[in-house]
């Protein structure tokens, strides 16, 4: 059965893999030469200094590399096209209605279910992985000099890029098995994807912890935190709460996935047709 | 008063049961109220019209649905809750063949060798290279036909006890519908193979099946052995009438009045008294036209 559900799903993890090297492709050089300049620019060192040797050194590393690093906001999506690269093929079979094939050969539905999710599971996690890891090592030097608790780079590195595949992967199989047609099915997801991501990330994720109040402006708040208001009076929250929201939120999303992928299991049980 | 005796002969096994089976979509019953049982060895015709619940019977049948009420058996055992003991003894195509467009014929040999305990590997290629359907083509590019072909290959290569078909003539041509239908008859001569194959027409399955089921409306309409569904039924015609009288020492299975005469299809074999009536021996074909053309649905049993 195993191999049936990786011959099934051959052409969506080539696919996946060719993306995979293509961002390494594009990586490497770049995070390689944006480490290079940050060393020899001796960046560590101008950590929170102000002198104008230091902010002229900034202020060009930056130039250098604005344009990458922007871009690299778009990898947000990556959990997305992960998600739906893995859990959109078994959407098809069952539109197509191929899963009666294997459901009357000699194996039961439920070890076809099993090794089904299992390698949609494994697979999606396993790529997110190598993307999150390619990316938080790529970042490193933006994150000394911004902070990496900003939603801009959180939501790249650590862990969570995981929790978003399997979310992603969840939402596709869901909507998939309820709405029954692929196509419909993905965009219904992409849009809840996106939806919930950006709700988390503006009202809940703040609140992880009660946020540290300033009755100052943000200049007085300490380096690399995540700046939630800042004016008259700067709410903000500490940069070494990273790993901390990383964990809240990879929990919360794969919690959200698990019920997601309950569902679908329940929907393909009683499939009537 | 003594207990009836009960002659029994030699016991046949039964292959397909079904009682009070029943599926429900909504609120529409797509299949109500289905009791038969047909025997180990039996080539049996499913008929009915396109939408008269044929393919959910055989999907309840081979455990792809769950009825809404009743139960339905093959070889003693429900292929939903005992899959293990049923499904490695069947072999069902579906009427699309459910077979991976972008998988070769190769691959698709290859799945039912992964997921099938006794898979005969030897007896797939062979029945393909027959057929000239080369292993490399991919499924997708194959033609109608071809198509149904592999996926009834990949049945036979289970070795299964019993064979369930939705509809396996209606992408073939003629010549190849022939071909299958000898086959089939051959292996269950053969072999003991059982056979369930659904079908709108039924010309063709005359000569191959021995049992029957008809299916209107989601109704069993008629289900028995077809010699003794053929012997029990005939065909009168005479002036036109209102056919009252004979209704009452027939049971009337549909009419037809044209402005001379009246045509009734019975099932009888009671003399037919009234010299106005002319008494036909009638066909399978017939006899099954004129149950799908009842319009009242009742429920008959030949056994």
């Amino acid at each position: 059965m195993t191999w049936l559900a990786w011959r099934q799903q051959r052409s969506e993890i080539l696919a996946a893999t060719a993306i995979l090297l293509l961002l390494t492709a594009i990586l490497v050089p770049t995070g390689l030469g944006m480490a290079w300049a940050f060393d020899r620019d001796e960046l560590a060192g101008c950590l929170g200094q102000t002198t104008p040797t230091c902010l002229g050194a900034l202020d060009s590393f930056e130039r250098r590399f604005e344009g990458i690093i922007d871009a690299t906001g778009w990898f947000s999506l990556l959990p997305l096209l992960i998600g739906v690269l893995f859990a959109a093929p078994l959407v098809v079979e069952l539109d197509r209605g191929t899963h009666r094939l294997a459901w009357t050969q000699s194996i039961t539905r439920r070890r076809w279910l099993v090794t089904k999710l299992g390698l949609i599971t494994v697979g999606a996690t396993a790529y997110a992985a190598l993307l999150a890891g390619l990316i938080t090592w790529w970042r490193a030097p933006v994150d000394d000099l911004y902070g990496r608790l900003r939603p801009a780079a959180f939501q790249l590195e650590g862990i969570v890029p995981i929790a978003y595949t399997l979310f992603a992967v969840g939402l596709v199989l869901a909507a998939g098995t309820v709405l029954r047609r692929p196509v419909p099915a993905i965009g219904v997801a992409a849009v809840l994807f996106v939806t919930v991501r950006v709700l988390v990330e503006t009202y809940v994720r703040p609140h992880y912890q009660p946020a540290v109040h300033l009755a100052g402006d943000s200049a007085d708040a300490p380096r690399l935190a995540w700046m939630i208001r800042s004016g008259p009076s700067t709410t903000y929250q500490p940069a070494d709460r990273f790993w901390l929201f990383q964990g809240i939120e990879t929990v919360t999303f794969v919690a959200a996935a698990a019920c997601l992928v309950g569902i679908a299991v329940w929907r393909i049980r009683t499939r009537s047709r | 008063m003594t207990a009836p005796v009960t002659v029994t002969g030699p016991t046949t096994r039964s292959a397909v049961r079904a009682v009070g089976l029943g599926k429900r979509y909504g609120s529409r019953w797509a299949l109500r109220d289905c009791t038969f049982d047909l025997p180990a060895g039996s080539v049996t015709a499913l008929v009915g019209q396109n939408g008269a619940g044929k393919s959910t019977l055989l999907h309840l049948a081979v455990g792809l649905t769950e009825p809404t009420a009743g139960r339905v058996e093959i070889l003693g055992s429900s292929a939903r809750r005992q899959p293990r003991d049923v499904l490695p003894r069947l072999g069902f195509v579906a009427q699309d063949h459910a077979l991976e467009p972008r998988f070769r014929v190769a691959d698709m040999l290859e799945v039912g060798r992964r997921l099938n305990p006794r898979w005969d590997a030897a007896l797939a290629r062979e029945h393909l290279a027959r057929l000239g359907i080369p292993l490399g083509q991919r499924v997708g590019g194959l033609s109608g036909g071809q198509r149904a072909q592999v996926a009834l290959t990949m049945a036979l290569a289970k070795r299964p006890e019993i064979l369930v078909l939705d509809e396996p003539a209606a992408a073939l041509d003629p010549l190849a519908r022939r071909e299958l239908l000898r086959m089939l008859m051959g292996a269950a001569a053969d072999t003991g193979l059982t056979v369930l194959l659904s079908s709108h027409v039924i010309s063709d399955l005359e000569r191959v099946c021995d049992h029957l089921v008809i299916l209107a409306a989601g109704e069993v309409r008629l289900t028995g052995p077809t010699d003794e569904v053929v012997a029990a039924h005939r065909l009168l015609s005479g002036p036109r009438t209102e056919p009252t009288a004979v209704a009452r020492m027939h049971h009337v299975v549909s009419e037809n009045h044209t402005d001379r005469q009246t045509t009734l299809l019975v099932r009888s074999t009671r003399h037919v008294y009234d010299s106005r009536w002319r008494v036909d021996e009638i066909g399978l074909e017939e006899i099954v036209l004129g149950y799908l053309s009842q319009t009242a649905p009742g429920k008959d049993v030949t056994e």
